[in-house]
């Protein structure tokens, strides 16, 4: 794949966390493929349309499908896993717009790019959890690629969240993966940092990892907002952050 | 209704009373861990409950699609039992024909209903100047503290032993240790007693009803609803007219389903009630009011549900089986317990208030934004039901009558204004 838009960029910004907006453009440039940014700020209009307000929704994604669907890119890539889920469900299913690309979690598209064996990748001593967004895991079923490709670093050790009821009927931990909570800090800020931190102390620091990642955006925010309020000795990386750390095209 | 108000209110209590409150992040802790356990157990143990649970799906779905003609069939099942049945429009009305059984002066044993808890029946009937008693030992913490059930099933999940503890010796005089469990319990026991064996009335919800045979399930594991539903003279129960299905058959595969994701592998007691007691050992002479109650008069109530089983954007949530497994899986319930809520609990909680309990669509905004969305309760959920799509479809009735919480209104104007630089 040679050329994709990139979506998040700025959301990413607007969320203060400009390094994992670098360090995806990084992971792009590492792997050879160009990529586009819309080119207008238009959102995907997940919280618009959650929110309540569909039709609001509904106009502004009728904007958003008319200034990419005629880009010339082969796919869309995101970290947010609430955008790529909206575009590939709600948009069709909706609103009545089908977009003429397949979109991708950023790990489904590194993990189509890395998960060969010419990419070698360098050791990590690091114990680290992996946090399965919400959409990403438990409404998109995206499990095995972000453990596959983790699972590639010589010397890291990774961990699930742990919950009683994995494997049974065959679900997975990406299914009972806890929410950090984030979009309540848009809904109710005074609750937010009660939800986040409490996930960071109830499902994560018993583990006693080192470091924490997730593959979605939105999830991070909320998992070092919980780290920042309840000061716990962890850090928490983007899934790209970690793939960064350890591949040198 | 001012909704900034309610915001306002709302905002107090989930944060001041729950999020911030030590003794309910204890006490939540300890039944997260103890459900989740207990309930992965129960299903590894009896794996055939999932195919189960898909079946009363199906079961739920066909007998609310049909449930005037279910209710009607169990109003005939129950008075060919010699039971007296009535059909209550709303709450008030359902409190009205409670209130005229019962009368005054009467003393009144309750089994934990959230039915009863909709309606404030307790209240109604105290009202009316009867003494009346939770015996459920949750509902009886909750009573004494003159507050609200925390969970569906587990009424006082919030309030830790030693929390008990005070309460017990403030009430009832009782003296326990607090870190003993099993003495809290024992003295409720005492106390309760003897207000079962001198009870007027006893009252109860059902988990199902079997329309074909006019039988309620009820299932319990304290004994309580054994001894409120078999010592007094007369028996009432209270019901939803979702409660109905077809078949015995079918009530038990609900009632096994229910309490297996309650997290119980098989609870203490499943009761099957028809109707009054009666005898025939006297010349086959069937003659009603042996040992146990002389009466059963069953209150079938809709207050709002006819209406959500209209509605195709909610009526799953008639399928609830009330076994609250939902609720430990909630990443919010986690930290605040029932304040997140408004009468019923939690996200499903706040579907049904915005039908049955809310005078106002208002009155359940801010909790209808309180959702994150995840779905978790949906993996858990027996019945599969979808409690993010209804909530969505809640907030879209709210946009729609301009009821959003203050901070929904600043993010849209945020948006539109992003839009127009």
């Amino acid at each position: 794949m040679k050329k994709v838009l990139y979506y998040g960029s700025s959301n990413l910004q607007y969320q203060q966390m400009a390094e994992v907006d670098e360090g995806i453009r990084e992971l792009f440039a590492k792997a050879g493929v160009e990529y586009v940014v819309p080119p207008l700020e238009k959102h995907c209009v997940e919280g618009l349309y959650t929110f309540g307000y569909k039709e609001e929704a509904r106009k502004e994604a009728i904007q958003f499908y008319e200034m990419v669907k005629d880009l010339d890119v082969e796919a869309v890539v995101t970290p947010y896993g609430a955008s790529q889920y909206m575009w590939e469900t709600t948009y069709p299913d909706e609103f009545g717009l089908k977009l003429p690309f397949p979109f991708y979690n950023v790990t489904q598209f590194f993990h189509k790019i890395l998960m060969n064996e010419d990419v070698k990748f360098e050791p990590l001593p690091l114990k680290l959890v992996l946090h399965d967004g919400c959409t990403v895991g438990r409404k998109m079923g995206i499990y095995k690629e972000p453990r596959e490709l983790l699972g590639k670093i010589p010397g890291l050790t990774l961990l699930d969240l742990p919950h009683p009821s994995v494997g049974i009927e065959g679900t997975t931990a990406a299914d009972w993966s806890t929410c950090p909570g984030s979009w309540l800090n848009i809904t109710i800020p005074e609750l937010a940092e009660e939800v986040e931190m409490n996930f960071v102390q109830k499902d994560v620091m018993p583990l006693e990892a080192d470091a924490i990642t997730t593959d979605c955006a939105n999830a991070l925010f909320g998992i070092r907002m919980g780290i920042m309020k309840g000061n716990f000795p962890l850090k928490a990386y983007f899934f790209t952050d970690i793939i960064n750390m350890v591949w040198r095209a | 209704m001012d909704v900034n108000q309610v915001y306002e209110t709302y905002l107090k209590d989930l944060i001041d009373k729950g999020a911030h409150s030590r003794s309910v992040r204890i006490a939540m802790d300890r039944a997260i861990h103890s459900y989740r356990t207990l309930s992965a157990n129960a299903l590894r143990r009896f794996p055939k409950t999932i195919e189960k649970a898909k079946k009363v799906r199906e079961i739920k779905e066909k007998s609310i699609a049909n449930w005037e003609k279910l209710v009607e069939q169990a109003r005939e099942s129950f008075e060919r039992n010699h039971a007296k049945t009535y059909f209550a429009r709303t709450a008030k009305e359902a409190n009205e024909i409670i209130g005229k059984i019962v009368g005054s002066g009467k003393t009144v044993v309750k089994g934990k209903s959230l039915t009863s808890e909709e309606t404030h029946l307790r209240q109604y009937l105290q009202k009316l100047e009867n003494e009346v008693y939770e015996t459920d030992l949750g509902e009886f913490i909750i009573q004494l503290l003159d507050s609200r059930p925390m969970h569906l099933l587990a009424p006082a999940v919030n309030i830790p032993r030693e929390q008990v503890a005070e309460l017990l010796k403030k009430y009832i005089g009782e003296k326990v240790d607090p870190s003993n469990v099993s003495e809290e319990v024992a003295a409720v026991r005492r106390f309760l007693r003897e207000k079962f064996t001198t009870a007027d009335v006893g009252i109860s919800g059902a988990n199902v009803i079997a329309a074909e045979t006019g039988t309620m399930v009820i299932i319990e594991n304290e004994g309580n609803i054994r001894l409120a539903t078999g010592l007094p003279d007369v028996h009432i129960a209270l019901v939803g007219i979702e409660k109905v299905v077809e078949t015995l058959e079918e009530a038990m595969m609900v009632a096994e389903v229910t309490w297996r994701y309650a997290d119980y592998e098989m609870p203490g007691y499943v009761n099957l009630i028809s109707g009054p007691s009666l005898t025939g050992d006297i010349e086959k002479v069937l003659t009603y009011g042996a040992h146990g109650p002389k009466e059963l008069h069953v209150v079938f109530i809709d207050n709002g549900r006819s209406e959500m089983a209209n509605d195709p954007s909610f009526r799953q949530a008639l399928y609830c089986l009330r076994c609250g497994a939902c609720l430990y899986e909630c990443p919010v319930y986690a930290v605040t317990a029932g304040y997140y809520g408004h009468q019923y609990i939690g996200g499903i909680g706040t579907v049904w208030d915005a039908f049955t309990t809310a005078h106002d669509l208002a009155e359940v905004s801010p909790h209808a934004y309180t959702c994150v969305l995840c779905k978790r309760c949906k993996t858990r959920c027996p019945v599969d039901i979808d409690t993010a799509d209804m909530m969505v479809a809640l907030r879209e009735k709210l946009v729609n009558q301009n009821l959003v919480p203050p901070t929904i209104q600043q993010f849209f104007e945020g948006m539109q204004e992003h839009e127009d630089e």
